[in-house]
């Protein structure tokens, strides 16, 4: 019996460092505020498509240095590496919002119906982004 | 210190584990097949949208293309909150795994 109740305590103390730590970064704050605040301004900054892409260089460059600030901090977050992904995603040239200033820079402005349709994707998309934070676990 | 009978202390775990994957994991099965629901009704919605403007001539080809290139990277970003949330969830099922471990070897000192 008592060599069964130090088997068990043993098993405990061991079974915290080899496989029981959390796999996914907790849920920060700062990160889904930010993240929030970035889909507004990215979600503005298209709707200025509708016009010349190089009267509009500053405000694009604006927008994507808060994108660049925002991957910084959570590439700096451990165990982060779902939600890096997900910037990875958004901002690669062949999808979504890195795709969308290829386009816009390559054609000088879009028509309103496109920038509706990419709206609705990179909205989706940075919804995705949102949630995901919202889903990881709290503090205690 | 009284006798401790481990066989009860596993006995009980084992019935607190299986009334955690009721609460956690269960939980979250629901939940993924519900968003999965969500995202193929929100597909639909897009592609009939997108393919009216197509025909009016509103977007071109190229760009009903890359609207559903974005659908499929919106997708992809979609299936990593799963995996995200799924990682979340598990954690706290182990986590409450300890604390069902404490509290029940406490509970029966």
């Amino acid at each position: 019996m008592i060599k069964k109740t130090l088997l068990f305590f043993l098993m405990l103390v061991l079974m915290v460092p080899i496989g029981c730590a959390p796999t996914l970064s907790l849920y920060d704050q700062y990160a889904y505020t930010q993240t929030t605040s970035i889909k507004v301004d990215v979600l503005n900054l298209m709707d200025l498509a509708t016009e010349d892409y190089q009267s509009h260089v500053k405000d694009i460059t604006s927008v994507n240095t808060e994108i660049q600030k925002m991957y910084e901090y959570d590439k700096g977050r451990t165990k982060d590496s779902l939600t890096i992904k997900q910037w990875n995603i958004l901002v690669d040239p062949k999808n979504l919002y890195g795709r969308f200033l290829n386009d816009w820079k390559t054609s000088g402005h879009l028509s309103a119906t496109f920038i509706g349709d990419k709206k609705t994707n990179v909205t989706a998309a940075f919804d995705e982004i949102v949630k995901l934070e919202n889903g990881k676990n709290r503090a205690k | 210190m009284g006798q401790i009978n481990f066989e009860d202390i596993f006995n009980s775990l084992k019935q607190g584990v299986t009334g955690l994957v009721q609460t956690t994991v269960t939980g979250y099965a629901t939940q993924a097949e519900a968003d999965g629901q969500g995202l193929l009704s929100q597909m639909k919605a897009n592609l009939q949208t997108w393919t009216t403007q197509l025909l009016n001539n509103e977007i071109t080809q190229a760009e009903f293309t890359e609207n559903l290139d974005d659908e499929k990277a919106v997708c992809q970003m979609a299936a990593l909150t799963q995996l995200g949330i799924a990682e979340a969830t598990l954690d706290n099922f182990k986590s409450g795994i300890f604390s069902l471990i404490e509290n029940t070897v406490f509970g029966l000192l």
